[in-house]
């Protein structure tokens, strides 16, 4: 008898948690959209998530709580016959790049470093609030990534890769971090699946363009640009997307969007992971990914109380901190000039002055070496 | 010295002479081959160190120049006419050439104070050896690129001839000059100090002390000589250390990856940054390993050690050239009397060969062309390594056979077979 | 003992000379083999960046009457004075709004002058950064003498029409040049300042070129396909994306087939495989200019020759319109041309086999010399059994090059030693007269060289050919004077063979085809040796062989082959040598020549009773 109840007590606590988990709304929600790749011929990437940008901000995420990640050398390419923009249709009814985009890492930012310490936010300390992850265990986390990638890995740019490991262990350290409630994670690239199949920690639901050994497809090309414009995968994502989620009180549901999913027309099998995840899809909103909350908590009184003394607290220190400082600076102000002053480099032509003491040290210096060789020969044999 | 050696010394100067005025872009081109000169002997890297020198800049600025201060002392102090510089690297040739003339006629590679090999009477006459020198092809390239490591092969060449006839003191001192030049013939120095003992204790019987005594006094002069020469190159500098970085620093850690007929230069690209020091300290220990063993097990003929080592630095040093090759050969031509046990000379010769006409074509295909890539290069500079290591085992091997046949001369002849 | 212990035996020496056959049938068959769809590979795009044919074209109605009216100009131009014709097209570019430099040249080969003067314009690219540069060129006289006049009418229309776009990320240059041989010789060198003094140098350059397409359209009449020329001087290849990428667009987007070697009708059949690979093998062989092209590929600057042939439907706006995307997907590249191969054989427009399928046939045909040198060398070092020498010597045998000739002393004073029956015992070599002689040959192969690439008069051939047939006695009864041995011989043709086993494996990285050819008609020399007097007849025969197979017969060969008379074809060796840099004539008098002379000496001692003492010795 005692053995059979164990269990059930050992995993009442666990029960709990998730009924907390389930029970409890996030207050904010934020996006991560990355494009690995970089060059003109992979101008698709760009505008996939450029697309996914434009979606996000539609459905009400604003640019502080978007972080793009592009290499952002496509608009103003010699190579684009129309110059400044970025179109994902060949119609070019829709100028990605028109209004206002907020790229937060730019060109060779796009590491798998910067990323990785963006979502665990390891980052330095004077990093700007623009290109930090500022999540709590209350924020719902969009990732959307797309780039040229493979078996359990996905190329940043052809210079390195980050692995599906190197992801699923930065989603754990954020667990451990309580930095999300809940994350979407989207990936359209060759083999995309195999990207989320190593994630191990809670609340994640992932999806994928592609499965292992199946590569993702564009899905056409406009042929003034010369290029394609926008992936398969990403494409219909959108189309669903524009249609049926006109504005954040939209109330489908991921399990709408996930079943819109047609392999005949992306041309690959799309994944769905939702072991992780333990809602079910029908009633989660797409907007509780794509769209922002404005749910507020607020908490007890005596919080109100501690944050005055905090900032008190904070003024005092901030007013030490300055004075000296202040002080110091400008006792030291004059010595720094002086020696920046003497240390500028100079530069002046260099001209042949050989002065008659170096061509004597050389000639005594050779000299010495041939006295030296004949002192050796007399010195007799015996030594 | 006999007529031939005369007659060989002019043709060779003549040989010289009308290589550098009838091909006047030969010397330039000779420069530029990475086979031939390395970022150590470059003259091209020499000039640039001289400008920097009489521009009153520190030559070692810009770390492109990596050669001995004492180079730059004398260099700007001769008249500034190629033809003056091309003299002197051929009056260095010729100098080499006269030392192993000297050492043949000593004929103590086939028969030193403590071994006689049986086949002694197999040898070549004396100036044969300098030809093998003069006339080698690498020796001539390596002359009219004048890469300075002619002067470090005289050097070596010089000391080597002095302590053949027992004169130890300037044996050293230009041993000296030579490590002093390049770092790695300070390897020789233990074999040398051998050989300079044997010959002095045919010629005084009795009135040498004990060996170890003999090369204490040896190594202190030895080391007294290096010091004079530091600090002649401390004051030629303008009073700054910073030379011993650029030369034996670079000799040492590697700093220059400019590709060579070495194995350094590739392995080194590949490797990681965290391995480095390891392997560079493996890399070096690597080539002082082999001096003890050498000088014990041979330690009859160390003429024999000297040449042996002087073949392995040329394949395992950090950059290394044809021209450390080109004196390696024309030393083992001292021991023609034991080719007959050489059992790869064949194969070694044509694999040389082979290595000398495909590794210009794929440095060609790398370089210009681009239709190759650094993988061509050093395969062929693997397969020239493997030629010359395969030479290096093969005449080890017949000295070794040589002397056991001179201890049991019934076995001569037979084969050996390993049970 | 100069080899090791399996080498030692006997047996091994019968069995070397098939060995040397077995490599040679091996390779020819190999590479009868590569036609076959189980060796050959279909062509693909490479690199990603080239995006071909994924552009619509915009070049037509309007642009061309623009084209007629730059192909009536260049029609009045027919016979004007070449200064005129470079004013004329100067001032279209400069009206087009383009900056234009000329450039005289005057080159001086084989006795003739070689003059002329290119015009060329640059667009720089509005948004590029001018750090590299695409060329669009045009002959004003094509290779066949014709005046190239559709071919610089579409050049200038095409750099009116891309003055209009500002989608270019590299500059782009037409180039017109006066001829079709030196001209884009001369441009190519002045624009890396690397020319001759005859040469003017250029008044304007932009960056690094990326690619080069040469237009050759003398006809104005509708055609059918395009033939696209790519060998490149000395037998190196432009990289095979450029080639694949002109096909594409051509066949997928314009709907033009593309043909090449000259093989206009290709079925796809093996025999038409086989053919076109000969062709290409041939022409890479020559290591001539097929096309003003191939002066750029030295560079490491990847270039073609578009030409038109046929009669058929398609027209100036076709070509204008394959131009366009073209140049399109050339400006899409990010850098060189890198990913596809530079080692290839085309076996049709879209079929290939890539070096390390076709390289060990050639490398077979040159280790069946080395094979038949290693067994020669063993064989010389071999005792006869009533040997006249008498002594059991150790052979001395060499360790470098330069050593050799010195061991000859040593063998005199080699020391008897008491040989045992357990090893197999040599007698000892002489080295000196063999590799004096071979030495010499290789010294004397520069007289040739020197005095075609001089001289290339039409009395030279005859004159040559008689003194092929006279050489070998000649030689051989100068080197009677020294009475030589058999051994000698054997010797001779061991140091010959393994020189031309050296030279051409290393050939056969740099020009496969050039390897192979000279490797298969040298395939003689392993088996031709002096014959016993009884057997004079075999002698003979291998005398008339070597005749056949010599240089000089090449030389008529290749007359025949490209339909030129041979002071043409001498002329046009000339001109290669000093003008384009070309080394088959390098290869052909100090690699070939001189094993031909050496095996055909090795054929006259028959006469010569050496031969005789061998079979006596046995």
């Amino acid at each position: 008898m005692k053995a059979r109840t164990t269990p059930i007590l050992l995993l009442l606590p666990l029960l709990l948690c998730c009924c907390a988990s389930v029970l409890a709304q996030h207050t904010s929600n934020w996006a991560v959209l990355v494009s690995t790749s970089r060059f003109w011929f992979n101008y698709r990437h760009l505008a996939n998530v450029l697309s996914m940008y434009r979606t996000v901000k539609r459905l009400g995420i604003p640019d502080s709580q978007i972080i793009l990640m592009l290499a952002d050398d496509v608009a103003c390419n010699p190579r684009n016959v129309f110059p400044a923009s970025v179109f994902n249709n060949a119609d070019r009814g829709l100028d990605l790049y028109g209004d206002n985009i907020e790229v937060d890492y730019r060109g060779y930012e796009v590491t798998v470093e910067n990323f990785i310490r963006l979502l665990t936010d390891r980052v330095e300390p004077d990093t700007p609030r623009s290109k930090r992850l500022l999540t709590d265990d209350r924020s719902n986390i969009f990732v959307y990534m797309t780039g040229h990638g493979g078996n359990e890995f996905l190329k940043f740019q052809d210079a390195e890769e980050i692995s599906a490991f190197d992801i699923a262990d930065a989603f754990e350290q954020m667990w451990e971090k309580k930095r999300y409630h809940q994350m979407l994670f989207m990936i359209d690239t060759c083999q995309a699946n195999t990207m989320y199949s190593k994630f191990y920690s809670p609340n994640i639901l992932a999806t994928g363009s592609s499965k292992l050994d199946q590569s993702s497809y564009s899905h056409h090309a406009d042929n003034d640009v010369g290029v394609a414009v926008i992936d398969r995968y990403t494409y219909y994502n959108l189309e669903f997307l524009e249609n049926n989620v006109k504005n954040a009180s939209s109330k489908h549901t991921l399990k709408d969007l996930f079943d819109s999913y047609d392999t005949k027309k992306i041309h690959s099998d799309p994944g769905v992971r939702t072991d992780l995840f333990n809602r079910r899809l029908d009633e989660v909103l797409i907007t509780d990914f794509f769209g922002n909350v404005q749910n507020v908590e607020v908490d007890g009184k005596g919080e109100e109380e501690k944050w005055k003394v905090d900032a008190l607290e904070l003024a005092k220190l901030a007013a030490n901190i300055t004075v000296p400082g202040r002080k110091s600076a400008a006792e030291k102000a004059p010595v720094v000039t002086e020696t920046v002053v003497r240390k500028r480099a100079t530069v002046s032509r260099v001209e042949e002055k050989q002065s008659w003491t170096q061509s004597a040290v050389g000639v005594t210096a050779l000299v010495l070496c041939a006295a030296a060789w004949f002192g050796g020969a007399l010195v007799p044999k015996r030594l | 010295m006999d007529r031939r050696s005369i007659s060989l010394v002019v043709f060779a100067v003549t040989l010289r002479l009308f290589l550098f005025t009838a091909f006047p872009a030969l010397p330039d081109l000779l420069t530029n081959r990475v086979e031939i000169s390395t970022p150590v002997t470059s003259f091209k890297r020499l000039q640039e160190g001289l400008f920097l020198y009489t521009h009153g800049v520190s030559p070692y600025d810009g770390g492109i120049f990596h050669q001995a201060p004492l180079l730059l002392a004398f260099f700007s102090n001769i008249p500034k006419s190629s033809l003056v510089t091309n003299l002197i690297y051929i009056f260095a040739d010729v100098q080499s050439a006269l030392a192993l003339i000297d050492i043949a006629a000593s004929g103590v590679s086939a028969s030193t104070p403590l071994h006689t090999s049986s086949r002694k009477g197999n040898s070549l006459p004396p100036w044969t050896a300098g030809a093998a020198f003069l006339l080698n092809p690498f020796t001539i390239a390596t002359c009219l690129s004048r890469s300075t490591l002619v002067f470090t092969n005289t050097a070596i060449l010089t000391s080597i001839a002095k302590a053949v006839r027992g004169d130890s003191i300037p044996a050293i001192l230009a041993l000296a000059m030579s490590s002093y030049l390049s770092l790695y013939p300070v390897l020789i120095l233990p074999a040398l100090v051998l050989l300079s003992y044997d010959m002095q204790s045919t010629t005084r019987k009795g009135k040498l002390g004990p060996l170890l005594n003999y090369a204490l006094t040896q190594t202190g002069l030895f080391l007294g000589a290096i010091a004079g020469l530091l600090g002649l190159s401390y004051v030629i500098t303008g009073g700054s250390w910073e030379f011993l970085y650029s030369t034996y620093g670079v000799h040492l850690l590697l700093p220059d990856l400019t590709p060579n007929v070495g194995l350094w230069w590739y392995f080194f690209i590949e490797m990681f940054d965290s391995f480095r020091e390891f392997f560079l300290c493996v890399f070096q220990l690597h080539l002082l390993i082999y001096v003890g063993g050498l000088c014990i097990r041979i330690r009859k003929q160390p003429l024999f050690v000297i040449t042996t080592i002087l073949g392995i630095s040329a394949i395992f040093k950090s950059y290394p050239s044809i021209g450390d090759t080109a004196l390696y050969l024309s030393l083992l031509s001292l021991y023609r009397h034991l080719f007959p046990l050489m059992r790869y000379t064949f194969f070694a010769t044509s694999t040389l060969l082979y290595a000398s006409l495909l590794g210009p074509a794929f440095y060609y295909l790398w370089i210009y062309a681009g239709s190759g890539n650094a993988n061509f290069f050093y395969a062929i500079t693997l397969v020239w390594c493997l030629a010359i290591t395969v030479i290096v085992a093969d005449a080890l091997f017949a000295v070794l056979r040589d002397e056991w046949e001179t201890e049991r001369p019934e076995m001569r002849g037979k084969d050996i077979v390993q049970i | 003992m100069a080899l090791p212990r399996p080498l030692r035996s006997a047996k091994i020496l019968k069995f070397l000379p098939f060995l040397s056959i077995l490599c040679v049938l091996v390779g020819v068959t190999w590479l009868l083999l590569l036609p076959l769809d189980e060796y050959s590979r279909n062509t693909y795009i490479s690199e990603n960046a080239l995006l071909p044919g994924g552009v619509h074209t915009y070049f037509s109605g309007s642009e061309q009457n623009v084209f007629r009216a730059y192909r009536h100009e260049v029609k009045a131009l027919q016979h004007a004075p070449i200064e005129q014709m470079i004013e004329t097209i100067e001032s279209i570019f400069k009206g087009q709004g383009l900056k234009v430099g000329t450039q005289k040249f005057r080159y001086e080969a084989g006795g003739k002058i070689y003059e002329g003067e290119n015009v060329y314009a640059v667009l720089e690219a509005p948004r590029g950064d001018a750090t590299e540069a695409v060329v669009l060129a045009a002959p004003w006289i094509n290779g066949d003498d014709q005046l190239n006049q559709s071919g610089v009418a579409l050049v200038m229309a095409l750099a009116r029409y891309f003055k209009r776009w500002s989608l270019w990320s590299k500059d782009v240059i037409f180039l017109i040049t006066s001829d079709a041989r030196a001209g884009p010789q001369a441009w190519v060198d002045a624009y890396h300042d690397t020319h001759t003094p005859g040469v003017a140098s250029l008044p304007l350059t932009s960056g690094a070129l990326q690619g080069v397409v040469v237009l050759d359209y003398p006809t104005t009449n509708p055609w059918d396909r395009i033939h696209v020329l790519y060998d490149g001087i000395n037998g190196q290849l432009p990289n095979l994306d450029l080639f694949n990428t002109a096909v594409h667009i051509s066949g997928h987007q314009m709907g033009v087939r593309a043909s090449l070697q000259e093989m206009f009708e290709h079925n796809d059949s093996y025999e038409d495989r086989l053919r076109t690979m000969l062709r290409g093998m041939v022409n890479q062989g020559l290591g001539h200019a097929t096309g003003p092209h191939s002066v750029f590929i030295p560079y490491h600057i990847d270039a073609v020759t578009l030409q038109v042939s046929g009669i058929g439907h398609h027209d100036e706006v076709t070509m204008g319109r394959i131009l366009e995307s073209l140049f399109r997907s050339l400006n899409n590249l990010l850098e060189h041309f890198h990913q596809s191969f530079f080692f290839y054989l085309l076996l049709a427009p879209r079929k290939f086999v890539s070096i390390g399928t076709y390289l060990p046939s050639a490398m077979l045909i040159a280790v069946n010399f080395t094979i038949t040198a290693i067994g020669l060398w063993i064989k010389s070092g071999k005792r006869s059994s009533v040997s006249s020498h008498g002594e059991d010597t150790p052979e001395p045998s060499s360790i470098t090059e330069e050593k050799k000739p010195l061991i000859q002393e040593a063998s005199s004073s080699a020391i008897p030693s008491n040989s045992s029956p357990i090893t197999v015992t040599e007698h000892s070599r002489s080295l000196l007269l063999p590799i004096s002689f071979i030495l010499a040959l290789h010294f004397l192969s520069f007289l040739p060289l020197y005095i075609f690439n001089t001289y290339p008069s039409p009395l030279l051939t005859p004159l040559f050919a008689l003194l092929s047939l006279l050489l070998p006695p000649v030689l051989s009864r100068l080197l009677h004077l020294f009475s030589p041995t058999a051994q000698d011989y054997e010797l001779i043709k061991c140091f010959s063979l393994l020189l031309l086993g050296l030279f051409l494996s290393a050939l056969a990285t740099l020009n496969f085809s050039l390897s192979f050819l000279v490797g298969l008609f040298s395939v003689p020399f392993s088996f031709v040796a002096p014959q016993p007097s009884g057997r004079r007849w075999v002698a003979l025969l291998m005398g008339a062989a070597l005749q056949v197979l010599a240089p000089t017969t090449a030389l008529l060969g290749v007359a025949v082959y490209m339909r030129e008379g041979v002071e043409r074809i001498l002329l046009e060796a000339a001109f290669g040598w000093r003008v384009w840099g070309m080394w088959t004539q390098v290869v052909v008098w100090c690699v070939w020549w001189p094993a031909w002379v050496a095996a055909g000496v090795g054929v006259v001692s028959s006469w010569c009773g050496v031969a005789e003492d061998k079979e006596k010795s046995r």
